[in-house]
């Protein structure tokens, strides 16, 4: 393209300079060529520019011959235009310089600026003949391209940064389920590289006890297009291996055909960690609270047997003297010898219903009627009750349905909350320790049991908390039962709530749908548990 | 009747109440039985016991209370407390009042004999 244009201006034998032009109508010419010319001397000084420069521009052509001193150029430009035009001036190589050029109302537009030296026929350089274009909408076009392609690209890279950033392993699969992407978390967690990944590969990472359940559950998602999750263990680098939620989704296209499926791996190992660790933790409380409540308890029933074992040798010691008398007392001692069977015997009884309540180590689901559950508790209680000083209010029920569920488990509860309700009220002085221990049937058919003390009460901003495990108002104890009296009647499919009272106490109120509204099969079910048991 | 000493028993566990004064009788004592502190202070026997038998966890009115309540009144009657509640801190408490013994249920022929000596000086 230069080289043909240097052919065509270039003055040489040929037939353009053979018709000379009057200078009039050279100018004129000049100023008819849709665009901006200008005509330098051979030593870089402006000869004469066109009217389309003058126009532009917008100074006159005295003014405009000192271009280098002015900011017709954009200032930023100068020097480097500076720069190369002298270059081509100096050397008489063509000129071809991108710029900024002033237009008459001082806003700058970018023009491509070329120059050729014009030769006379001893190849002398007589002028050069410089042609402008504005090239402002392109450029700004190219600029807004460029920064376009710039954002693009960044925005991929930042993709790139998200997707390794992720606190999880990105990856995905053909509608195959073949991997074909693993982000470089998964290998820095597996030691793997992309490729040993791709296809298959990526099974060898994965737990051998979990790898055929996962293996399976993947081909069922392949097969069926839903999503998924998976819990599966994952070899790290060094042998160790995390637990890990798999998940899966397939992306459609708008045919609905699986186009690939995504998917994103969370190491969840702490939380399986806290997870075992609250199971443990809570059958070592539950455990816990069965000795704690075991400890309070022994010395009830301590209580509940001294007393008949205080008649028994009061009346054999009587029977004894009444014998040994002269004479003997016969009808006395027969008396006391009586007695004292009948306490043997009262006795007995205390020792009984104790075995009945520790004794069943396993779970047994047996229709449980809540008055002698609580009857029971109750009896046993008794001795720490007057102890305390608490008179006690039971308001049975008549004909209260049974429930379905543990005997023991449930009777824990009720000595659990009988115990918290005693406790409630140590404190109290000046007024009656009162104890209410009601049962009933709420409207859903449902029977409840609820223990009513007159004690200080429960903050109400507290009344949850205090269903937490080791949450205590108490300056001694456990604080372990009423969480674990929760979980209790939660696994029988009842609510243990808490509710404050406008005077003095709170009431623990537990609830269990009734036992008859299960199918009568599952009677026998439970019956046959029962035996198992025994 | 009049010679001989009144033992008054307070205790709301019936088979003690039975038993206990029979054995009492034994040793050449009066007996009184009371269910209850309120029962014993609504008595003629309150001014005429001189020696009182008191089981400490009573509903209502403990024996504690019964004794405080018996000092406030003036009453200087020797007093045994039973309990079967075998807590020794809560022996040492009771002893503090001033106390004559305090004896754990079940206790002894002799245990109780030694208590009531301690409780009623031959004189």
């Amino acid at each position: 393209m230069a080289n043909e244009q240097e052919r065509v201006i270039e003055d040489g034998p040929g037939h353009v300079n053979d018709r000379k032009l009057p200078m009039s109508e050279v100018d004129s010419i000049i100023d008819s060529i849709p665009a901006m010319v200008a005509f330098m001397t051979p030593s870089g000084e402006l000869e004469q520019v066109n009217r389309q420069i003058l126009d532009y521009i917008g100074i006159p052509f005295d003014e405009l011959k000192n271009w280098q001193a002015s900011d017709t150029v954009h200032p930023d430009d100068l020097p480097s235009v500076t720069a190369a035009w002298m270059h081509s001036v100096d050397t008489g190589t063509p000129y071809d310089v991108e710029h900024r050029i002033r237009r008459a109302d001082g806003v700058y537009r970018w023009f491509h600026v070329r120059g050729l030296p014009v030769r006379n026929s001893e190849g002398t350089i007589t002028r050069w003949c410089v042609l402008q274009v504005d090239i402002d909408e392109r450029r700004r076009d190219k600029v807004l391209i460029a920064k376009a392609l710039a954002d693009v690209s960044r925005s991929e890279e930042r993709l790139r940064g998200i997707i390794d950033a992720v606190p999880g392993f990105v990856w995905s699969a053909s509608p195959e389920g073949s991997v074909g992407f693993v982000n470089r978390r998964w290998c820095d967690y597996t030691g793997m590289s992309l490729e040993e990944a791709c296809g298959n590969g990526w099974t060898a990472s994965i737990h051998p006890d979990d790898a055929p359940g996962l293996g399976n559950y993947w081909q069922a998602l392949l097969h069926s297009g839903d999503a998924g999750e998976y819990e599966a263990r994952l070899k790290r680098f060094d042998g160790i291996y995390r637990w890990f939620l798999i998940r899966a989704v397939p992306q459609r296209d708008e045919a609905g055909r699986i186009v690939c499926w995504y998917g994103e791996n969370t190491d969840i190992e702490d939380r399986k960690q806290a997870e075992a660790f609250l199971a443990k933790a809570r059958s070592e409380l539950t455990h816990l609270a069965r000795v704690a409540s075991l400890g309070a308890v022994t010395a009830s029933i301590a209580h509940e047997v001294n007393q008949p074992l205080a008649g028994i040798i009061t009346n054999a010691s009587t029977c004894l003297r009444m014998l040994g008398a002269d004479p003997p007392n016969v009808d006395g001692a027969l008396e006391t010898a009586r007695r004292t069977i009948r306490d043997g015997n009262r006795a007995a009884d205390v020792i009984n219903r104790l075995r009945a309540l520790f004794s069943k180590k396993s779970i047994t689901i047996e229709n449980v009627d809540l008055n002698d559950a609580a009857r029971e508790v109750i009896a046993m209680l008794l001795g720490e009750l007057q102890r305390n000083g608490v008179v006690l209010h039971p308001r049975f029920a008549e004909a209260l349905p049974p429930v379905k569920g543990d005997r023991v488990q449930l009777q824990q509860v009720i000595l659990n909350l009988i115990m918290n309700a005693v406790e409630a009220m140590t404190t109290i002085t000046g007024r009656s320790r009162e104890l209410f221990v009601s049962t009933g049937q709420e409207q859903d058919r449902s029977v409840y049991l609820a223990v009513k003390d007159s004690g200080t009460g429960v903050d109400p901003q507290d009344m949850e908390r205090i269903f937490n495990a080791f949450y205590t108002t108490k300056s001694s104890g456990m604080g372990v039962g009423l969480s674990i009296s929760r979980s209790i009647i939660e696994h029988h499919d009842g609510q243990l709530r808490a509710t404050a009272h406008d005077g003095p106490g709170t009431t623990f109120t537990f609830s269990i749908p009734c036992a008859d509204e299960s199918a009568p099969t599952d009677n026998r079910d439970v019956s046959g548990r029962v035996m198992e048991n025994h | 009747m009049g010679k001989y000493l009144l033992v008054s028993v307070v205790d709301d566990d019936e088979s003690v109440r039975e038993s206990l004064p029979d054995l009492i009788r034994e040793f050449g004592f009066a007996v009184q039985a009371f269910a209850s502190a309120q029962a014993f202070l609504a008595s003629p026997y309150l001014g005429l016991t001189d020696c009182l038998i008191l089981d400490v966890a009573m509903p209502g009115m403990s024996g504690q209370d019964l004794h405080r309540e018996l000092l406030r009144r003036g009453y200087r009657i020797p007093v045994i407390f039973i309990t079967a509640h075998a807590d020794a801190s809560q022996q040492a408490k009771l002893m503090n009042t001033g106390a004559v013994e305090c004896l754990f249920k079940p206790f002894s022929e002799a245990q109780l004999l030694k208590a009531l000596s301690a409780a009623l000086p031959l004189d």
